[in-house]
């Protein structure tokens, strides 16, 4: 009953911050010419964000059960990262083949089709990397070594395509938007792509979520319990990799979700990872809408990156979740 | 009593009385060493198997391999005439538990979810809780009497606690082998002593106990049959007083004195 009912609360929360995220923005809705292109594109925006912030709470939730560990976040396998530069790369190449200041693409490569591609590809990189070493059955520790090494070689390489594009000004814009994080522009192509991979990936995250709970007790005890420990490894780490390859093509670079989302609901909801998912998913999706407001609301000129709003949040309300949880004894 | 050299593969399976476990030529590496060489055992239904011996002897290596989670490199274990280290990991769950000397479970569960896991090889895709699967969950709570922390996390509970909880765990998958590493570790008296008896409640509702213990007063009360082992290998087998009389145990721990008072022991090298 109580679990229904915090369900219910994140899907008014969620329902809540969507319908005020329609109201706001740059422009009026009175205007009834404009209304019509005002409201597609802040249902695309809203989406969007509601989208990869179910995403990234959820791949929290998958990393912080296999590492056993409640500071785990999507980040830490590096396929976030490595669909950060894939989407670089895409805009990049797009940017090359079409001349992007001279918007003349070529019918076969549609760059909001493509983005989504690249960001797949380069999560898909570090997904086949890290498999590579989870194959060889060796602790989580090296797995997640693994992780942060292409986390930090994705990021030189991330810091090295900025620096590329600063020759023309609108690719080197381009290139700091993506990295700061944000879903305006989303079209609705992007979504298509993304809802389905989103949904698969979601059902997957609750099918697994048995198996995870009872690796909260280490892997020889799930394993004397019947759990398959190398199947849940590798498909933790393949919906883990689809979901933050989703976040990066919907949001960009959008921090601290997959952290601190996860930790608001478990005191809600309990630690079982079937009852984790759906709250987490419905819970990062109101949390990022309300973060998107934010940006869209707050005084600046032009419009504050999602991921700076993320972040801003996120860090010390995470901080003060850990506080709390130490001081009554539950990390 | 038989010495290691007595360790001959076995008989033929099929003489076996239903409900033995039956290890034979069993080796385990760990790390490319070998930890575990050449052992075999026979642990009948209705009794109490102890392994003994000093730290690194290869005991838990012994269970982790039988349950499947160390890599065996050679050898067979069959329970009740069928093979375990090929058998399917949810059909082995069902009929071999295993309760480890501590658990690393620390997020917050309550009791009766840790519990319930035990009940994790007997569910389908949806993983709900059955009626049959409660009914598990409750006699296993009872026997073990910890029906009054069901609602307590499992990370707040006392070591005789969670220790109780743990081979809740194990009797609600409903196997009828249990393997119990160190389960009187870090206990008072009190609680060893109680569990120690409800092991042998076990035993004598017909179910196979290996246990690794090192108290050797509490492998005198409870064993119906005693390995020693030293350096991976079984060094004496037999009955409690067989083995614990034996020489055995001085060259296995080093010590000198009587097993009856174990205050009496010292170093080998204190008597030189």
């Amino acid at each position: 009953m109580r679990y229904w009912l915090v369900l219910l609360l994140l899907a008014a929360a969620l329902i809540a911050g969507a319908l005020a995220g329609m109201l706001i923005g740059h422009g009026s809705l009175h205007d009834l010419r404009l209304r019509g292109i005002f409201l597609e594109l802040r249902t695309c925006r809203l989406a969007a964000a509601g989208l990869a912030g179910a995403a990234l709470s959820v791949g929290g939730v998958l990393m912080q059960g296999l590492f056993r560990n409640p500071l785990a976040s999507p980040d830490v396998l590096g396929c976030s990262a490595g669909a950060h530069v894939g989407g670089q790369l895409v805009l990049i190449a797009t940017a090359g083949v079409t001349g992007l200041a001279a918007g003349s693409a070529p019918s076969w490569l549609v760059q909001e089709m493509a983005m989504p591609v690249g960001c797949l590809l380069g999560a898909g990189v570090s997904l086949v990397v890290l498999m590579l070493v989870a194959g060889r059955a060796t602790g989580l520790a090296t797995l997640l070594l693994c992780g942060v090494i292409l986390s930090s070689l994705y990021g030189a390489l991330s810091a090295f395509l900025t620096s590329l594009g600063q020759d023309s000004w609108q690719l080197g814009r381009a290139l700091v938007a993506f990295s700061l994080g944000g879903v305006d522009g989303t079209t609705p192509q992007t979504l298509l792509m993304a809802v389905p991979l989103l949904a698969i990936s979601l059902i997957a995250a609750w099918g697994w979520g048995r198996s995870l709970d009872l690796m909260l007790a280490g892997e020889e005890e799930a394993a004397s319990l019947g759990v398959d420990v190398p199947a849940v490894r590798r498909w933790t780490l393949v919906w883990t990799a689809v979901l933050t390859a989703t976040a990066v093509l919907l949001g960009g670079g959008v921090a601290f979700v997959g952290i601190v989302v996860p930790h608001l609901c478990r005191p809600l909801v309990g630690v079982g990872h079937r009852a984790l998912v759906p709250a987490c998913a419905l819970g990062g999706a109101a949390y990022l809408v309300w973060c998107d407001d934010l940006a869209r609301s707050l005084p600046a000129t032009g419009e504050i990156p999602l991921g700076v709003v993320t972040g801003m949040i996120g860090a010390p309300l995470f901080l003060v979740i850990l506080m709390r949880s130490r001081r009554e004894g539950l990390a | 009593m038989s010495g290691a050299g007595d360790q001959q593969p076995s008989a033929a399976p099929a003489a076996a009385p239903a409900g033995t476990l039956m290890v034979r030529g069993l080796s385990v590496k760990r790390g490319g060493r070998l930890v575990v060489g050449e052992l075999s055992m026979t642990a009948c239904a209705g009794t109490v198997t102890a392994l003994i011996g000093p730290n690194g002897a290869g005991k838990s290596s012994v269970l982790k391999a039988i349950i499947g989670v160390l890599p065996v490199a050679a050898g067979t274990v069959t329970l009740a005439h069928e093979e375990v280290l090929t058998m399917e990991r949810r059909r082995r769950a069902r009929v071999l538990a295993y309760v480890p000397q501590r658990s690393q479970l620390s997020a917050g569960m309550s009791v009766l979810n840790v519990v319930a896991t035990g009940r994790f090889a007997h569910q389908g895709l949806l993983a709900r809780l059955s009626a049959l699967d409660r009914q598990a969950i409750d006699r296993a709570l009872v026997l073990v009497d910890a029906r009054e922390l069901g609602e307590r996390r499992f990370d707040e509970l006392s070591g005789g606690e969670s220790q109780r909880v743990l081979l809740a765990r194990a009797l609600a998958t409903g196997a009828r082998a249990i393997l119990l590493d160190e389960p009187t570790a870090g206990l008072d008296i009190g609680h060893a002593l109680a569990a120690l008896r409800l092991l042998r409640r076990l035993a004598d509702q017909g179910c196979t106990v290996v246990v690794v213990l090192h108290h050797l007063d509490e492998v005198r009360r409870i064993a119906d049959q005693v390995l020693l082992m030293h350096q991976g290998a079984v060094l004496a087998q037999g009955t409690a007083a067989e083995v614990l009389a034996s020489g055995a145990l001085t060259q296995a721990f080093g010590v000198q004195g009587d097993p009856a008072a174990p205050w009496s022991f010292r170093l080998l090298a204190e008597e030189r």
